[in-house]
């Protein structure tokens, strides 16, 4: 187990990271994933020792790795630009490690071998970085992390060279072989699709903060502040301005023009603030002639937008001067100008606070267990 | 099909009409451009070829600067060229030349400037500054100055001999040919320095971190990853520096006037002596074409080198 403890990184008078408490399981695919600048890189860094925390502790099951030299952390890292030894092969480049650390001549062929095979570089052994294509090049970049079988397999950002089509495809390779293969790794990434598809767990970082650490499917359902609510899932949560007042074991809500009311055990803690943002996302609110009978709130509003797909389109609606992005079946006919009217299920809204942005809202019944996460055996 | 015989094979599928037009993105030729390049032309003829072909011409005269044959010379065929091939001090001129532009130039300096370069890489900025700058300064200063300098260090009560502990010493009387050779490295080395400091901080910090992820040492990170990707400076480097030693004719000069006995004589000097010293115009002359061809064969040899991938 990985364990950060009140680490702090400061440049100057200005803290990078904010005393980050986390734990990396054994054998678990860990994405970071925030805007630029939150922090995540900064994390992986001071993991992999190429940074030095400022305080706090770095833990290694028992080890306290703070300030080991990094060639001793045993971690291979990926980076975003590869970082490549130019001048050879990519045979040499995936024994770069094995041979600086003196292991014998037959043992590291054996292994070049091997790993060549398991990322398909077999043919492009006598080939130089320069001469290879952006997806080669970030295959001889996994395939030299990974030839040592270290105990934390760091990524960043590996993905962000490559284009569209290669990126799903790689992506999926990456989490396909952490599985097999079964060792720690941290991945490191701006896309929030990387990070709900790979990840067995998520930390969800933002201007040095980690705001919330969990599960692909529970950061989608359950995020416990508006930042988490709004980064995770494509396109955007909606956030509406709305209004609460409680009444015995209910609360009432007012926002853009549609009143109704929901369990007061539905929404944690007691003091409810007046103001509150509502999170909505565009698949929960349905267009009237393609909704789910339970959608029972209605409101109107102008169409200002249409984006279609193909096998969806998401139409922009102005509700009293609040946008609304709204999923619709695909090719619906919609235009521009139009007034149509949408309605939504309260059971699928987050409440957060107008203030903090927290979350105020229970965990929804029935959706609440933990996906329990069970590391993949390794096989070698 | 009408294609025509002599017409290359029209494998593009080319209209008829398009393959007998000019292709545009191809370099076309406009007459005016010669008038634009006729000046250039008639200054690299007047000032550079016709010289050097009225010097080369002259290694083949009985040219002389004072006496007989210095206003009526004529043209005396291969007289010059065997004096040449059986003049012994000729062949020993030729070795030291190599052994000083090799061994000063493009080994020594080179060397000098690297080790510096990666010495101050992770140091305090302000002695990097200072150093820096010192080294700079060196290279800067007149071939004069570098020679007083040097001379005045290294011959008797100079600061080289007291410090090793004889002041009487005349170091440079008895190593000729080895201080020559440090003053010319001294004075190139902070050229090579700022190169190798550039193309330092062009290595990517990630490549150096990756390295050093995979448990390489420092050492293994200097001679496997870092000096590899130096190659290119390298070469430039050595190339430059044998250029800049070959025209060092002043530092030697100056230092020893080729001697002791004709311990630093070389090309250049010896050219100058057989011209100046022994009035042999014709003959310093000849020795001036040998000194433009070594330098073409070295430059072409670098050249090679730079071009060769691995």
């Amino acid at each position: 187990m990985i364990r950060f403890e009140n680490v702090w990184k400061v440049y100057g008078n200005y803290a990078a990271i904010y005393d980050l408490q986390l734990e990396v399981r054994d054998g678990e695919f860990m994405v970071f994933v925030g805007p630029s600048g939150c922090g995540k890189t900064t994390t992986l860094k001071m993991l992999a020792g190429l940074e030095l925390p400022s305080f706090g502790r770095i833990w290694s099951d028992d080890k306290d790795i703070t300030l080991l030299p990094s060639g001793q952390r045993d971690v291979a890292m990926v980076f975003q630009s590869y970082a490549l030894y130019p001048h050879m092969t990519v045979e040499r480049n995936l024994a770069f490690g094995p041979t600086v650390r003196g292991e014998p001549k037959a043992e590291i062929a054996e292994r070049v071998k091997h790993v060549a095979s398991l990322v398909g570089l077999e043919s492009l052994l006598r080939r130089r970085p320069d001469e290879l294509s952006g997806g080669q090049r970030q295959r001889v970049a996994l395939g030299r992390a990974m030839i040592r079988q270290p105990r934390i397999f760091l990524l960043d950002e590996p993905l962000s060279n490559l284009d569209a089509g290669l990126r799903t495809r790689m992506r999926t390779e990456i989490a396909e072989l952490q599985r097999r293969v079964g060792v720690t790794t941290v991945y490191v990434t701006h896309d929030q699709v990387e990070a709900m598809t790979m990840g067995h767990r998520i930390a969800v970082f933002n201007q040095g903060r980690i705001l919330q650490v969990d599960t692909p499917a529970n950061l989608y359902r359950a995020p416990a502040n508006k930042f988490v609510g709004t980064f995770i899932g494509s396109p955007k949560m909606n956030i509406l301005p709305a209004a609460l007042s409680a009444t015995g074991g209910s609360v009432d809500v007012k926002c853009l023009g549609t009143e109704f009311s929901v369990s007061g055990q539905y929404l944690a803690g007691k003091d409810l603030p007046s103001s509150v943002e509502l999170g909505i996302r565009p698949d929960d609110i349905h267009w009237t002639k393609d909704a789910p009978s339970r959608c029972t709130q209605k409101m109107q509003g102008i169409v200002g937008g249409v984006e279609t797909t193909g096998s969806e389109t998401f139409v922009l609606v102005n509700v009293r001067g609040t946008e609304v992005n709204s999923k619709f079946p695909s090719f619906a006919p919609i235009r521009i100008g139009q007034t149509v009217d949408l309605v939504f299920d309260p059971v699928d809204l987050h409440f957060f606070d107008a203030v903090t942005g927290n979350t105020l809202r229970k965990d929804p019944p029935g959706q609440s267990e933990r996906s329990e996460f069970r590391p993949a055996q390794p096989i070698n | 099909m009408s294609v025509t015989q002599n017409a290359p094979a029209n494998t593009l599928g080319l209209p008829e009409k398009l393959r007998l037009e000019a292709r545009l993105d191809k370099a076309r030729f406009n007459p005016a451009s010669l008038v634009l390049l006729a000046p250039a032309t008639v200054l690299l003829l007047g000032l550079f070829l016709v010289p050097v072909v009225y010097a080369i011409y002259l290694g083949f005269t009985n040219l002389q600067l004072i006496g007989l044959h210095a206003v009526n010379y004529r043209f005396t065929g291969w007289a010059n060229v065997n004096t040449l091939v059986h003049d012994a001090t000729f062949y020993q001129s030729i070795w030291l030349t190599v052994l000083f532009v090799v061994g000063s130039g493009a080994v020594g300096a080179t060397l000098l400037g690297l080790v510096m370069a990666i010495a101050m890489q992770d140091c305090l900025r302000l002695i990097r500054q200072i150093a820096g700058a010192l080294a700079i300064v060196a290279w800067t200063l007149p071939p004069t100055t570098i020679a007083i300098v040097w001379k005045a260090s290294s011959t008797e009560s100079g600061i080289i001999p007291t410090l090793l502990g004889n002041p009487n010493y005349d170091l440079l009387y008895d190593q000729a040919m080895l201080i020559v050779c440090l003053a010319n490295s001294w004075s190139l080395a902070g050229l090579a320095m700022i190169m190798f400091s550039a193309a330092l901080r062009n290595v990517p910090e990630e490549i150096l971190a990756a390295a050093r992820l995979e448990g390489a040492s420092r050492a293994q990170t200097l001679f496997k990853v870092t000096l590899p990707m130096l190659r290119s400076t390298i070469v430039t480097s050595a190339l430059l520096m044998t250029l800049l030693t070959f025209g060092n004719f002043t530092l030697v000069y100056l230092m020893t006037a080729g001697g002791p006995g004709n311990q630093t004589n070389i090309l250049p000097v010896y050219s100058y002596l057989q011209g100046f010293k022994f009035f042999n115009l014709g003959y310093s002359a000849l020795l001036g074409n040998v000194i433009v061809l070594i330098s073409a064969v070295l430059g072409g040899l670098f050249v090679l080198l730079g071009k060769q991938r691995r």
